[in-house]
């Protein structure tokens, strides 16, 4: 029970704080640390859309019902707005999935991007595509396309596994852009060897507030900072409090 | 020189720029004035240099018989039949005793003043292509003219320009008095100059008076008889004696018809004027056509030619004793004449002054002196600065146009990307490290070697799992979780048949099976045949699978609350027939084993029933996984743990068994090593190529 | 409808969060009524899914060109799965030895067997790629923990039985709990967009 008044307490102060920094944001724009995944993947998905060239996103595996299901969400966010960018292109970004349900959900977020982008009758809903449902029958399934030449950069985002490892080395040896960011342990191990700027903890839910620079995003990662440092303060203080036997 | 200067800014242009290329000024034109009223050459004509001597026929009759007459000496002749010498021909002006004789006016006119006159040429010619020869400079001798004695000058100011000088030669020399039809005086004074001249006669003009005269064009009238037709004016003069009160009056109208008012005034006038002080009565302009009497009031304001100066000064000095005809009486012009007269008062040479005049350089009024007003000195004139609407393209200029143009062009034309092949080198490594680590894994796999030594110490995961079996009912209702990918299902099995095997020896143990994974929901049957191969005198325990838990850990609250609500009809069947019927939630199971690779999806089993309180839950789980669920075991949630091969192996060493595990470990052991080993020679290569590349790029 | 899509999602979050977290009966029920709900939508999203699959490769044969023969041989082992499915069931033995066993089984190992030797391979290559403080450190705990936890044939005094179970135990999984509780703040304020509708990921935006 008092676990849940302590959840309930912590959403609800977390939403007065996103609310609190969306108000904030209209004077003062939040200041973030270059995160240099980020920036090359910008100036990947720039360098792509001149060539006239695809981007890859793939959302991972993240069912919308449980716990990762967060990730696909966070990389729904980025997906929009890479959608936004390449609506008009020449060739329409390669969404791919590993989960029914992210599939739909990618299918709805492209569609909205391309009515924003006044560019709706380009919107093919094949455009987003299933892999395998497992995590080694996804990886496979991406597999040929690291090796399309018309593919110049690969973003993988999501709920990833140790095998994002297998699409790393497939980017690696094709010469493409890759940037991938997982909220798997794992897969972040195994990323830091191949990847030439990986991306750590959470910084793939910032994705949403530095690629697209979206207020309730930045609002949002600025309430995460907020959160950590406060749970930093927990966690020093609490075994002081252990300590001196006050619970 | 082939350059001009600009006169607002001083830079140095280019002899055919219009503009001053610096400031945009407009420049004075290159060529000589004659030569801007001059009909511009066609394209691809080159100007031609004439000689005078060819403009001779374009001479009308009476003007080269006027020529002739000078240049022979003066022949006893009638005024009529003697055509005045060409005014070319006459080198110089009048003596200065001839100057005596000299009408007011015609001295006002600075026309007979000194020098030769030449006639303005541009005026007789009437053939393109000749203006430049006829166009003469501006010696000394046009200098007398004053303002007008520039070739540009007012008279050709009043010319309509090539066509009107391309008219024939009927209706120009009809404008043209014969020296028959001059008046007396005005021949006297044309015939009495002197061929001394103070300044040098040019040779057009010499050339003049050097030929013969052409034969008369059939419209110019003839002197001695009529072979033309001559106009009544003309007739008026030629008929009228020299009197001096009839100087100004060349377009006379024939008897017939009634002399104008103006004429009459003319009548009026002293007879004291002399034929010098008369106005010409030829119009100074060849090529207006029309001539009538509304005209001579516009001739007489018009520039006196010179050849008529010189004809008149000639016809003066020369004829003194031929004519007998008493001098003219100076005119005494009426004042309204006096009025219309702005070039008395502006070319007189006498004017006082006038030397000191500006002249003009310029222009249409270039020669002319005293034309335009001068500003006072205390404001000296600046031309505004003219500001070009043409484009001021420098050098520098093209060089960035041609830079863009370059940009533009490299842009549109994209750079053919060269394609990378794909990475060949690494597929030796990737092959070499292949085949050692399946030699290190298959080697002790099939050898049946145990080159690694088993701990001495149990892991407390494994010693408590044991220990938790072994504390179940004789009967115990217990729960798998399969939460691992096929892919690992190979290590899985290894860790989970140690377990399986203790307890189906020691409890009749009832097995329910559950999959968070839908290719997991078959599983059940391939580890009770595992567990039946790996000891197959023992009978297999009852199970029942109750399939795939449809939206995974998302609906453990509802089979929490109901373990087979997803189960299939035939499980259910079996569940209910079974020990497992008085299973009505998840705490009611003696105990909850779960076997998972997925370190998040065991936490979150964990969390989620923590509050169910079941009685025992038992981990296993694959090495990866290990360190995150530690914690729940090192915490009392989990009472026992089973982490990777290790763990296993000492289970199978504990419970007596010898299964998979063992000899896993020592496959497990080999390629640890073959890890570290081509890590660690790997990262030694690459600082290596490092350090050496490092001078390479420095150099 | 959009808007009605916004107002519907944002209105089941709350009934799921209140069930979860105030222990009503009512709103447990709610919770467990609409997250039947949900599992029956994921469900339906899976078949969805299948069908996408199914989609994507039929206009890859159409089209023609590399994937051809790929996506010819998918569509008729997909079809032929299902079709043998529905026919034995899921627990037939024909389908869990022949397709299980037989075909998922094995090619799934084989690729984690390639990912092992993926992952050595950009060990070995990982100072040629990048070399800074994090590499090092990264090598050396690597290298520090794999002769700790890896059964050797020998023993080294002191690493086996102390020093690599406390680090384990301490540095290790106190680094894993810092980037979890990072990844969990993140969950929780993507959550919390989701809740309050700034992220409509389902078309509402």
């Amino acid at each position: 029970m008092i676990l849940n008044l302590i959840s309930l307490f912590i959403i609800v102060f977390a939403a007065l704080l996103l609310f609190t920094f969306r108000l904030l944001q209209r004077k003062h724009a939040p200041r973030f640390r270059p995160i240099p995944a980020f920036q090359q993947f910008q100036r990947a998905l720039n360098l792509s859309i001149e060539e006239g060239k695809q981007v890859h996103l793939s959302l991972g595996r993240g069912h919308p019902l449980m716990l990762q299901g967060a990730a696909g969400f966070a990389s729904l966010g980025m997906l929009r707005h890479v959608a936004e960018l390449t609506a008009a292109g020449d060739r329409p970004p390669l969404v791919t999935a590993g989960e029914g349900a992210l599939i739909l959900l990618a299918q709805d977020t492209m569609q909205s991007a391309y009515r924003a982008a006044m560019a709706e009758e380009l919107y093919h809903p094949l455009t987003a595509r299933l892999g395998g449902l497992s995590p080694m029958a996804y990886a496979s399934s991406l597999l040929p396309a690291f090796g399309e030449k018309h593919t110049s950069a690969h973003v993988l985002m999501g709920n990833f596994g140790a095998e994002v490892l297998l699409l790393g080395e497939a980017a690696q040896r094709n010469h493409a852009f890759f940037v991938a960011a997982s909220d798997d342990l794992s897969a972040q191990a195994a990323l830091f060897t191949l990847a030439p700027h990986p991306l750590f903890g959470e910084e793939l839910f910032a994705a949403g507030a530095y690629l697209s620079r979206d207020p309730a995003h930045q609002a949002s990662l600025s309430v995460q900072d907020v959160l950590r440092w406060l749970l930093i303060l927990a966690l020093l203080v609490s075994p002081l409090f252990k300590f001196l036997g006050v619970f | 020189m082939d350059e001009i200067i600009c006169q607002q800014c001083g830079h140095t242009n280019p002899m055919d720029a219009v503009f001053c290329q610096r400031c945009g000024a407009l420049l004075p034109p290159s060529r000589p004035a004659t030569d801007q009223l001059a009909p511009t050459l066609r394209a691809g004509e080159e100007p031609q240099k004439k000689s005078t001597s060819e403009l001779e026929p374009l001479l009308p009759a009476w003007l080269r018989e006027m020529r002739k007459g000078e240049e022979s000496p003066p022949a006893p002749k009638e005024e009529k039949s003697a055509p005045p010498p060409p005014p070319s021909s006459q080198p110089s002006v009048a003596p200065e005793a001839e100057e005596e004789e000299i009408p007011e006016w015609l001295k006002e006119l600075g026309i007979l003043s000194s020098g030769p006159r030449k006639a303005q040429s541009v005026s007789f010619s009437e053939k393109e292509g000749k203006e430049e020869e006829s166009a003469a400079p501006q010696e000394g001798w046009s200098k007398d003219l004053g303002p007008l004695s520039a070739p540009g000058s007012v008279a050709n100011a009043f010319e309509t320009g090539p066509s009107a000088s391309a008219e024939p030669e009927a209706e120009a020399s009809s404008m043209l008095f014969s020296a028959d039809e001059l008046p007396a005086w005005l021949r006297g004074e044309a015939q009495s100059a002197a061929p001394a001249a103070e300044e040098p006669v040019p040779d057009w003009l010499k050339a003049f008076a050097e030929e013969p005269p052409a034969p008369a064009a059939p419209a110019q009238p003839a002197v001695p008889a009529a072979e033309e037709p001559v106009p009544d004016w003309l007739k008026a003069f030629a008929e009228e004696p020299p009197a001096p009160a009839a100087p100004a009056q060349p377009a006379v109208p024939a008897a017939e018809e009634p002399a104008p008012d103006w004429l009459k005034a003319f009548a009026e006038e002293t007879p004291g004027t002399t034929q010098a002080s008369q106005p010409p009565s030829t119009p100074a302009v060849i090529g207006t056509s029309g001539a009538g009497e509304e005209d001579l009031s516009s001739l007489l304001e018009m520039e006196i030619p010179d050849w008529l100066a010189g004809i008149s000064a000639e016809a003066t000095s020369s004829q003194p004793a031929a004519e007998k005809t008493p001098a003219l009486e100076a005119a005494e012009l009426p004042a309204w004449v006096q009025a219309m007269r702005p070039i008395e008062a502006i070319l007189s040479s006498e004017v006082e002054g006038a030397a000191s005049l500006e002249e003009e350089k310029e222009g249409p009024l270039a020669g002319l002196r005293g034309v335009l007003p001068r500003a006072p000195e205390t404001l000296p004139y600046i031309r505004p600065r003219t500001y070009s609407v043409r484009l001021n393209v420098t050098q520098d200029h093209q060089a960035h146009v041609q830079l863009l143009e370059q940009l533009i062009a490299a842009e549109s034309q994209p750079r053919p990307r060269q394609a990378t092949p794909a990475q060949k080198s690494g597929l030796f490594g990737y092959w070499l490290i292949a085949i050692l680590l399946l030699a290190a894994i298959l080697l002790p796999l099939f050898g049946g070697t145990q080159m690694t030594a088993m701990p001495a110490l149990t892991p407390r995961g494994t010693w408590q799992f044991i220990e938790s079996f072994n504390a179940l009912p004789a009967s115990p209702t217990i729960l798998l979780v399969l939460d691992y990918e096929m892919s690992t299902s190979g290590e899985m099995e290894a860790l989970l048949l140690p377990p399986l095997r203790h307890l189906t020896s020691i409890k009749q143990a009832h097995l329910a099976f559950i999959a968070l994974n839908p290719l997991m929901s078959t599983m059940d049957e391939r580890l009770l045949e595992a567990l039946h191969v790996a000891q197959p005198q023992m009978p297999l325990p009852e199970s029942v699978n109750l399939g795939y838990l449809p939206g995974g850990l998302s609906a453990l609250p509802l089979f929490a609350s109901n373990p087979t609500f997803a189960a299939s009809p035939e499980a259910r069947a079996r569940w209910e027939r079974s020990p497992f019927q008085r299973v009505k939630t998840l705490s009611d199971f003696d105990c909850v084993v779960l076997v998972t690779d997925n370190a998040e999806s065991a936490r979150l089993w964990i969390e989620q029933t923590n509050s169910l309180k079941y009685n025992t839950l038992l981990m296993v789980s694959s090495a990866r996984s290990a360190p995150m669920l530690s914690p729940y075991f090192h915490s009392g949630q989990a009472k026992g743990m089973i982490a990777g091969l290790n763990d296993a192996a000492a289970y199978e060493q504990m419970s007596g068994l010898s299964g998979l595990a063992r000899r896993y470990r020592d496959a497990y052991s080999a390629g640890l090593l073959l890890a570290l080993g081509a890590g660690g020679i790997g990262a030694l290569w690459g600082l290596l190529i490092r350090r050496n590349s490092k001078p390479q790029e420095g150099a | 409808m959009r808007l009605l899509a916004a107002v519907l999602a944002v209105l089941v979050a709350v009934l799921v969060l209140a069930g979860t977290l105030i222990p009503l009966p009512a709103l447990v029920a709610i919770r467990f009524l609409l997250l039947q709900w949900g599992v029956l939508l994921a469900g339906t999203a899976a078949l969805v899914g299948f069908y996408n699959l199914l989609a994507v490769h039929w206009r890859n044969l159409r089209k023609g060109g590399l994937q051809t023969l790929y996506s010819f041989i998918l569509l008729l082992a997909a079809l032929a799965t299902f079709i043998l499915v529905l026919l034995f069931g899921s627990d037939s033995p024909l389908i869990h030895t022949w397709l299980v066993l037989g075909i998922i089984r094995p090619v799934e190992a084989s690729l984690m067997g390639l990912l092992s030797i993926t992952l050595i391979y950009a060990l070995a290559r990982l100072t040629r790629r990048r070399l800074d403080l994090l590499t090092v450190l990264f090598l050396l705990s690597a290298f520090f923990f794999l002769l700790a936890m890896a059964p050797l044939p020998f023993q080294i005094p002191l690493l086996s039985d102390f020093l690599a179970p406390w680090l384990q135990n301490v540095l290790v999984t106190a680094g894993a709990r810092g980037l979890l509780l990072g990844i969990a703040l993140g969950v929780l304020t993507a959550g919390l967009r989701l809740l309050l509708a700034v992220d409509r990921p389902y078309g509402g935006k």
